[in-house]
C-alpha cells in the first residue's frame, strides 16, 4: 500500500486496530472471549511481519538472508547438500535442505518461498507462546506477554528477516510449550523434546548456544529452589555433545569457530574495556540516552521502554518471592535471561558481537511473561497504596488483578505502538519503521535514514542489476560493490559469493580512490541516487565524490537510470 | 434427555447400540436412604462395587434384585444417568484391529491425513505449475509437509484425543514436520537420488504412512488394553 500508492494511511489505522484489538481484551472479558486469543495473536502478529516484509517484491532483509537464498539456491540446483561449503550459515539445514524440500513440492518461486514459509513459521511463534504462557500465568497474562514479546521491534523488522532464527524460535517454543505445560503434555514429552532439540540443532547455531546456556545455567538455580526440570542436565550434555559435533564436522566448523572466536573477544576484552562506553553497542547506549533525541516523543518513548524494564525485573523479584508456588523452569529461565540481558550491558562487546537486539528479542522469550507480572504488582501495589492515603484507612483491601492488568496493558499498547513507528508517524518525528516511514526514509538524504533503509531494502533497478551481471558478466571474474550490493542482492540474485571459493567469482569491498583487483564496479541505486556508499553496514560511509576518478563514460557498462556497472580491463 | 416413547423406532435404535456400551462411574455417588431405592439409584450402587461394566452386565446384576426388570428399564436408566452427568458412556471395544479401522469418527485423523497426501500426490503429478488449481497444490501440499507429518506423530504419541488441547497439538504439530522433513532431506542427500521432488514426494508420503500406520497401532492397543 505505501510503496503502490505512497500513502501509510492504511498502515496507520492497522496499527491503530493492533492496540484498539488488544484493549477490546481488557474492556470487557465478553468482547473477546479466551478462545479467540491464538487469533488476536496471530493476526497481529502476521500483520506486524509481513507489513514490513511487503515494502518490495523482492527479498527484504539483511545480509542473513541473502547468505541463506544462495546456500539454498545451491542446494536446489545440484540437488545435493554439500556439508564443506564454509559458511557457517551452512550449518543450518533450515536453510538448506528444508526450502529444498519444500519448493519442489509447492511450485512456487525461489523469493516467494523466503517471503512466505519462514516469516508465516515466526507469525506462529506467539501463539505458541501464548499456550505455553498459559499454564504458568493464566490466559490474560499469558496474551498480554504474548503482545510484549511481538511488540519489540527485533521481532518484526530484524529476526522475521532471518530464516534459520525464525525456525529455530519456533522450536524454542514448543520446547517451551513442553517444558511450562501441564501433565497430559508432559506424559509423552520426552520423544518430542528429543525431535525438538534436534530441529534446534539443525535449524540455527546461535538460537542453540543461547537455549543451551540458558537451561544449563538454570540447573543450578532449579537445585537451589529444590524443583525438578523436565529437561535432566544428562539429556542436556547429550544434545550439547551432539550440537557441538554438528557444528565441528559442518560447513567446515566454521559455526564453532564463530563462537569460540566470540568468547575469546568478551574475555581478552573484559577486565581491559570493561570501563569503555564504546564496547558497549548502539541500542544498549541509546538505551541509557546516548544518541537520543530531546524531542517529546523520544523522551516519551524513552520512559517506555524503561518501564517495560522496570516491570522485568520486579517481575522476576515477584517470582522469587513466590518461588514456591511458581514453575520452576519458568522461574529460572526467567532469571537466566535477565542475567543475559544485564551482560549485555556489564560485559565489553557482548551486546556488539551477538547482536544485541537480537539477544534482546530471544530473552523476551523468558522474560515477557515476567514483565506482565512485574507490572501487575507494581499497579496493584500503587493503586492500594493511593486508596489508603486517600481513606487513611489501613484497612483496604487489594485492587482486583483485572485492573492492574488493564494498567499493564496500556504500557505495553504504548510500547507496540512506539516501536511500530506509529506514533513517530503521527508526531512527524523521524520514521523508525520501514513500512509506516518507507516514503519518508526514501525521499530523505540524512545519511543515517538512507543506510537505515537501504540496507534491507532492495530497488527494482538493483534487482535488474543483478540478474544482467550474472548473465553478461565474463566467469571467474571479481565484481566490487559497497556492502548492501555484496552482501545482499549481488549474493541473492547474482550468485556471486562474498569470498573466493575455489575457481568462482566473487565480491571484494568497493574502495574509494582504488579498482585495484575489481573486474567489474557495481554502483546501486542508494550509491548513484542518494550518493552514498557504505563500506560496512551503517559504517563507515563515503560520499559517492570520493569515486569521481573514475571515468564513468568510457567503462560504463549498464545503466538503468539508477544502478550502474563499470568495467575495467585487468 | 429423557427417551420419547412417541418414537419408538429411535428409542429402538438408541437402546441397542447403547446396550453394549462400557459404563464408567462418573460423579454418582448412591445414597443411602432408608427410603425406597428407585432403579438408578440401585444401578449405582450396583456400579460403584463392580466398577467399569456393560449394560448387560448390569441388567443381570440387577435382575438378581429385581427379578421383574426388563432391558428396557435398564436401558433408559443408563441414559438417564448418562444425562445427569452420573455415569460416562463408551463405545463398545472392538473385537479385531479391522473392526477397530472401521469407527471411522474415532480414526477419522488416520483417514484424513491419508486422504490428504492421496490428493497432493495426485496434484502433484497431473496439474501443471501454471494451471489455475496450483493454489490447490500451495494449499494441500503446504497441509502435506508442514503438517501431518508431525500430527501423526502426535496422534502416536498421545493417543487419547482428550489429552492435550487442540492448539497444542497444531503447535507441536507444525514445528515436529518441520523437524521430520529436515530429517528426510538429510537422509536424502546420502541417496543416489538427492533432494528432487520424486524422491521428496515417495519418502515424505512413506514418512506418513508409516507413522500413521504406526500412530493407528499404538492407540489400537491403547484401547483395547
Amino acid at each position: 500500500m505505501n510503496t503502490a500508492y505512497n500513502n501509510n494511511a492504511l498502515l496507520l489505522l492497522a496499527a491503530f486496530l493492533f492496540a484498539v484489538l488488544v484493549s477490546l481484551v481488557f474492556l470487557r472479558d465478553s468482547l473477546i472471549p479466551e478462545k479467540f486469543y491464538p487469533f488476536v495473536i496471530a493476526t497481529i502478529a502476521f500483520c506486524l511481519i509481513f507489513q514490513v516484509l511487503w515494502i518490495s517484491p523482492y527479498l527484504v532483509g539483511y545480509g542473513d538472508l541473502h547468505l541463506e537464498y544462495f546456500l539454498f539456491q545451491l542446494v536446489e540446483s545440484t540437488g545435493r547438500w554439500n556439508t564443506a561449503l564454509p559458511y557457517f550459515y551452512n550449518s543450518a539445514l533450515s536453510v538448506t535442505i528444508l526450502p529444498a524440500m519444500v519448493r519442489p513440492l509447492l511450485a512456487v518461486g525461489d523469493t516467494s518461498l523466503f517471503k512466505t514459509m519462514y516469516p508465516l513459521t515466526f507469525t506462529f511463534v506467539p501463539v505458541v507462546l501464548f499456550l505455553a504462557y498459559r499454564n504458568v500465568v493464566g490466559s490474560k497474562r499469558a496474551f498480554l506477554s504474548s503482545i510484549l514479546f511481538m511488540s519489540y521491534t527485533s521481532y518484526f523488522s530484524e529476526v522475521s528477516f532471518i530464516g534459520k532464527q525464525d525456525i529455530a524460535e519456533l522450536m524454542i517454543a514448543s520446547l517451551i510449550l513442553l517444558t511450562y505445560g501441564g501433565p497430559n503434555i508432559k506424559r509423552s514429552g520426552k520423544p518430542i523434546t528429543i525431535l525438538l532439540m534436534v530441529g534446534l540443532v539443525f535449524a540455527h547455531y546461535s538460537s542453540l548456544y543461547l537455549y543451551f546456556g540458558i537451561v544449563l545455567l538454570s540447573f543450578p538455580l532449579l537445585a537451589v529452589l529444590k524443583k525438578k526440570s523436565v529437561i535432566s542436565p544428562t539429556f542436556m550434555a547429550i544434545f550439547l555433545v551432539f550440537g557441538l559435533c554438528w557444528y565441528f564436522y559442518t560447513a567446515g566448523g566454521t559455526a564453532l569457530t564463530e563462537v569460540v572466536q566470540v568468547g575469546n573477544v568478551l574475555y581478552s576484552s573484559f577486565i581491559s574495556d570493561f570501563f569503555l562506553p564504546a564496547a558497549r553497542g548502539g541500542v544498549v547506549l541509546m538505551f541509557f540516552g546516548v544518541g537520543v533525541t530531546s524531542a517529546l516523543v523520544n523522551r516519551i518513548d524513552l520512559m517506555v521502554q524503561y518501564s517495560i524494564q522496570f516491570f522485568i525485573i520486579a517481575g522476576v523479584l515477584t517470582l522469587w518471592k513466590r518461588r514456591k508456588s511458581v514453575n520452576g523452569e519458568f522461574l529460572s529461565y526467567a532469571s537466566v535471561s535477565l542475567i543475559l540481558v544485564v551482560s549485555g550491558i556489564v560485559v565489553p562487546y557482548f551486546s556488539s558481537t551477538l547482536n544485541e537486539s537480537r539477544i534482546y528479542q530471544f530473552a523476551l522469550i523468558f522474560l515477557s511473561p515476567a514483565c506482565v507480572l512485574g507490572g501487575e504488582i507494581i499497579f496493584r501495589n500503587l493503586s492500594y497504596a493511593t486508596s489508603i492515603l486517600k481513606r487513611r484507612s489501613w484497612h483496604v483491601s487489594l485492587p482486583n488483578s483485572n485492573r492492574s492488568l488493564t494498567f499493564v496493558s496500556c504500557f505495553i499498547i504504548l510500547f507496540l505502538l512506539f516501536n511500530t513507528g506509529f506514533i513517530n508517524e503521527m508526531s512527524g518525528a523521524p520514521p523508525i519503521s520501514f513500512a509506516l516511514g518507507m516514503n519518508r526514509m526514501k525521499a530523505s538524504n540524512t545519511p543515517g535514514l538512507v543506510t537505515f533503509l537501504f540496507d534491507i531494502y532492495l530497488p527494482g533497478q538493483d534487482y535488474a542489476g543483478a540478474r544482467w551481471i550474472s548473465t553478461y558478466m565474463l566467469q571467474n571474474q571479481t565484481v566490487c560493490g559497497d556492502s548492501p550490493s555484496r552482501l545482499g542482492f549481488l549474493l541473492a540474485y547474482a550468485g556471486i559469493p562474498l569470498q573466493w571459493n575455489g575457481g568462482n567469482s566473487y565480491a571484494p569491498p568497493l574502495l574509494p580512490y582504488s579498482t585495484r583487483g575489481c573486474m567489474y564496479l557495481y554502483f546501486s541505486y542508494e550509491n548513484t541516487v542518494k550518493g552514498i556508499v557504505e563500506n560496512s553496514y551503517g559504517y563507515p560511509i563515503y560520499p559517492i565524490s570520493a569515486f569521481s576518478n573514475l571515468d564513468y563514460e568510457r567503462n560504463r557498462i549498464y545503466s538503468n537510470g539508477a544502478t550502474v556497472i563499470l568495467a575495467f580491463e585487468q | 434427555v429423557i427417551l420419547s416413547p412417541d418414537s419408538d423406532m429411535h428409542i429402538m435404535c438408541v437402546k441397542e447400540s447403547a446396550w453394549e456400551a462400557r459404563l464408567l462411574m462418573k460423579n454418582g455417588k448412591s445414597q443411602n436412604s432408608r427410603s425406597e431405592i428407585g432403579l438408578d439409584e440401585r444401578a449405582l450402587r450396583h456400579l460403584e462395587k463392580s466398577g467399569a461394566t456393560t449394560v448387560e452386565e448390569l441388567f443381570a446384576g440387577l435382575r438378581i434384585e429385581v427379578p421383574t426388570l426388563t432391558k428396557a428399564e435398564v436401558t433408559d436408566t443408563v441414559w438417564l444417568l448418562a444425562a445427569q452427568d452420573k455415569v460416562d458412556m463408551q463405545e463398545p471395544l472392538p473385537k479385531s484391529f479391522i473392526d477397530f479401522l472401521r469407527t471411522w469418527q474415532e480414526n477419522l485423523w488416520f483417514y484424513a491425513s491419508l486422504g490428504v497426501s492421496f490428493v497432493t500426490i495426485l496434484i502433484i503429478n497431473f496439474i501443471p505449475p501454471s494451471h489455475p488449481l496450483l493454489v490447490l497444490r500451495w494449499a494441500l501440499g503446504s497441509v502435506f509437509v508442514f503438517f501431518i507429518p508431525g500430527y501423526v506423530t502426535l496422534q502416536g504419541l498421545y493417543p487419547g484425543d482428550r489429552r492435550i488441547d487442540r492448539g497444542e497439538r497444531i503447535a507441536l504439530s507444525v514445528a515436529l514436520s518441520l523437524v521430520l522433513v529436515m530429517l528426510v532431506g538429510l537422509l536424502l542427500n546420502y541417496t543416489p537420488w538427492g533432494i528432487r521432488l520424486t524422491p521428496i514426494l515417495i519418502s515424505l508420503t512413506i514418512l506418513t504412512v508409516g507413522l500413521a500406520a504406526m500412530a493407528l497401532t499404538r492407540r489400537y492397543r491403547s484401547r483395547t488394553s
